[in-house]
């Protein structure tokens, strides 16, 4: 299945993010830029330390970055932009805990609509995520796992035009992120959200997208951008046996352990290979 | 701060603010240094600090050893409980007219009512601090071969002494409020408190009556900075560990 | 008593429970129990003057301040005399104290640049002891009620004032950048975000701020006044009416416990959701 993109709701381009202090500069994005295309799920994956948070916090508005152009809608940011949504990865500290599942759901929308409209469009984020029975508790006394529904919800209360998500799996035990990871797709199928989602997790990565942008380290680069063909509805076992995931999951580690695209250094002999990393071997699979 | 109290200075000066209850910033700041180099008023403030500090170490053996011994009986956490709760929300000066009674107007009286004032924040933060080491670090103790003192000594207390430290200095603030009250009380001119008031009903200056109060404003400083610096060389680790 | 309290609850099947709930309950009580006991044979038999039995003290305590007519409540005339003034000008000077401290603690909380302008003078008003103050209230604005409510709400501002500010500039980056990429509107964050995750702080400074609102009450009422609890200590003290001096001490004790109590109540109320929430995620 090809991006069915009629839009284009992310275009990023020539993003470039610095750290300066007293004593030095830190390049943390060097030259970023990608698009993401309405419905699509488009994942960006790097080694740690890569500013791959740095960028989904300028992409949310919430980081002013060095350089570069970021536009939704194809209209440049300037601040948060409308119509956002997102999910952090500690959902312990992005809840509010004095509030109860309900209000936190509730709490993006809470100036915008009247209370009626309001509680509906709770109840539906709530059901969708599957957790219509936990609204009246507090946050503290739900699992993790919940924890981060309830911040999907609320992501998603507002209908947003396009989702951000920050590692949001990281932080829970190995079989919660495979039932969020398919929770998330079911809500893509569903609802067709637009998401852009972080992870350094590469099964992840391939598991979800439509598209991957692999970064390289920092001062980072997009190394490549991958194409994720693989059928939809996907599934834990089933997609993971599939041989082509196999073939794009060797890809991204390959990307991701030299800058070079495996896909590409298997060229006609006698081409140079410009630009490999000197400091390790490039282990490239064939 | 400099730019506020220039400002202050400024309106004093062209009298937009009242003089008779507030005197010019400068000439207070004036006094102050005057009096910080005065024998007669570091006198007085030795008083005052004695007292205090007579109070602050009854109170710190005391706060330690019932908060200590709170923190690791609970049976004996549950007889104390009640009387602590039902002492500690008497003002300490409450109890001063009555010390003054039986001991008359010296040390003593004040330095009870500063220990009686002062026992609360170190006898909570030890019982906390005892409370909250991680049972762990006792059980791996424990695992090792110690005994119940020796674990106590080992693991427990050196995990809750930041925690108690914190309430001496809490309750160093609350030592010296309750020893200058305590002079104010008795009003026989001893210490800052007794200074400041005999300079006040005596007809002296203004200044020198606000210049002895900042004075003791930067007593109480530097008995916090000495704190600290006290602290910072004690317990090096809780910088990395955050508060 | 709630955090001291609840931190030594029973646990346990039912009906063992109840048993361990009882000789627990017991043994609350039990040194207190034993103290009076003992207080009052020891004092009983060999009559020292300045601890007189809890068989006169308590009586007189009814006497001065619980004796009055059905109408008013039973409450005798000192209680009006003095309790009642005291109370007053008590919970006058801290209202004052803490609304002004809340206030000025959210704005500087949360603005950093006026903070560090401002920081260096609240630090040097904290340390300035509120007792030394009372010299220069007297002489310069007398012995009227404004100047010790003034006073007491000096005292109790400036806990409150620290406690609210380090509330305020430590709740958690995450919470904030929800309430901006959600686009929430500041008054919205203001009241929605920051204050509710400043209040447990606040809470702390608020106690902190009832202590010595209480101590300063007590003391402004030493000299330069003509009522309330504190007058009438001293003047037990200087009438040499051992008896007098405790029954104040018994009833300011009393009302110590009692306001303590209620703030207490408030806060649990108030903070329902922060006692579950494990591990102190926005200490």
């Amino acid at each position: 299945m090809s991006s069915t993109c009629s839009d284009v709701v992310l275009s990023v381009s020539g993003l470039r993010h610095e750290y300066r202090s007293d004593r030095a500069v830190q390049v943390a994005l060097a030259d970023v830029g990608f698009e993401v295309g309405r419905g699509e799920v488009v994942v960006v994956v790097g080694p740690s330390g890569c500013g791959k948070s740095t960028l989904l916090r300028i992409v949310a508005g919430l980081l002013r970055p060095t350089a570069g152009t970021i536009a939704v809608d194809g209209r440049p940011i300037d601040g948060v932009p409308d119509g956002l949504g997102m999910v952090f990865q500690d959902y312990s500290r992005s809840l509010y805990p004095w509030l109860r599942v309900r209000a936190n759901v509730e709490f993006p929308v809470r100036t915008r609509l009247d209370r009626p409209e309001r509680r509906r469009r709770a109840e539906e984020s709530l059901a969708a995520v599957g957790l219509s029975a936990q609204a009246d508790k507090y946050p503290w006394e739900l699992s993790g796992g919940m924890q981060q529904r309830v911040a999907i919800a609320r992501a998603l209360v507002g209908d947003p035009e396009l989702v951000l998500m920050d590692e949001p799996f990281a932080s829970v035990d190995a079989q919660t992120r495979s039932e969020l990871e398919d929770l998330l797709l079911e809500l893509h199928g569903r609802l067709g959200v637009t998401v852009l989602l972080v992870t350094h997790d590469i099964d992840e990565s391939v598991y979800l997208a439509d598209r991957i942008v692999v970064l390289s380290a920092a001062p980072s680069e997009v190394s490549a951008t991958v194409d994720v063909d693989l059928a939809r509805p996907r599934d834990q076992l089933a997609t993971k046996a599939d041989p082509e995931f196999l073939e794009l999951r060797a890809r991204v580690a390959g990307l991701l352990k030299s800058k070079r695209d495996p896909a590409e250094i298997q060229q006609p002999a006698g081409a140079p290979l410009e630009g490999v990393d000197d400091s390790r071997p490039a282990k490239v699979p064939l | 701060m400099a730019t506020v109290v220039l400002g202050l200075e400024l309106l004093i000066r062209v009298r937009v603010l009242d003089t008779a209850s507030l005197p010019s910033p400068l000439a207070v700041l004036g006094r102050t240094v005057r009096l910080l180099g005065s024998a007669s008023f570091l006198l007085e403030v030795l008083r005052t600090l004695r007292v205090a500090l007579l109070g602050l170490m009854l109170a710190t053996a005391v706060g330690v050893l019932l908060g200590g011994l709170m923190g690791t009986s609970s049976r004996l956490a549950r007889m104390l409980v009640v009387p602590v709760e039902l002492l500690r929300p008497l003002p300490p000066i409450a109890i001063a007219p009555l010390l003054v009674l039986i001991y008359g107007r010296g040390v003593p009286a004040g330095a009870l009512a500063v220990a009686f004032g002062a026992v609360w924040p170190i006898l909570l933060n030890t019982f906390y601090g005892i409370r909250s080491v991680d049972p762990i670090a006792r059980q791996a103790a424990a695992s090792f071969g110690l005994g119940r003192w020796a674990v106590l000594r080992r693991v427990s207390m050196p995990s809750a002494a930041p925690f108690a430290f914190t309430g001496i200095q809490i309750a160093s603030a609350i030592a010296l409020l309750v020893a200058i009250s305590v002079e104010v009380l008795l009003g026989d001119g001893t210490g800052i408190g007794g200074y400041i008031l005999q300079a006040g009903t005596g007809g002296a200056p203004l200044e020198i009556v606000y210049g002895a109060a900042v004075a003791a404003g930067v007593v109480g400083l530097a008995v916090n900075v000495g704190l600290g610096a006290l602290e910072r060389r004690l317990f090096p680790w809780r910088l990395g560990l955050g508060r | 008593m709630s955090a001291t309290v609840q931190s030594l609850r029973a646990g346990g099947a039912p009906r063992r429970r109840r048993l361990v709930h009882v000789s627990q309950g017991c043994e609350r009580v039990a040194l207190l129990a034993i103290a009076l006991v003992v207080w009052q044979l020891a004092a009983g038999g060999n009559r020292s003057l300045y601890f007189p039995p809890p068989s006169e003290v308590l009586p007189r305590v009814g006497e001065e301040y619980l004796s009055g007519p059905w109408t008013s409540l039973f409450l005798g005339e000192a209680t009006f005399d003095h309790v009642v003034p005291s109370l007053s000008r008590m919970l006058r000077g801290f209202t004052l104290g803490a609304f002004a401290g809340v206030a000025l603690g959210v704005l500087l909380g949360l603005r950093e640049r006026a903070r560090q302008y401002v920081e260096p003078m609240l630090q040097f008003g904290r340390a300035i002891p509120a007792s030394t103050l009372l010299g220069i209230i007297l002489v310069v604005f007398g012995t009227g009620d404004g100047p010790k409510v003034a006073l007491i709400a000096t005292g109790a501002l400036f806990p409150v004032l620290f406690n609210t500010m380090e509330g305020v500039a430590a709740v958690t980056p995450v919470k904030l950048d929800v309430a901006s990429v959600f686009k929430v509107p500041t008054r919205q964050r203001l009241l929605g975000v920051v204050v509710p995750a400043a209040t447990p702080k606040v809470f702390a400074g608020l106690r902190t701020g009832l202590s010595i609102a209480l101590i300063l009450v007590v003391l402004t009422e030493f000299i330069g006044a003509f009522n309330g609890l504190g007058y009438r200590l001293v003047q037990a003290q200087r009438n040499f009416v051992i008896v007098d001096l405790w029954a104040a001490l018994v009833v300011l004790s009393v009302l110590g416990v009692a306001l303590n109590a209620a703030l207490g109540l408030i806060e649990r109320r108030v903070l329902r959701w922060h006692r579950g929430e494990t591990g102190g995620a926005d200490e």
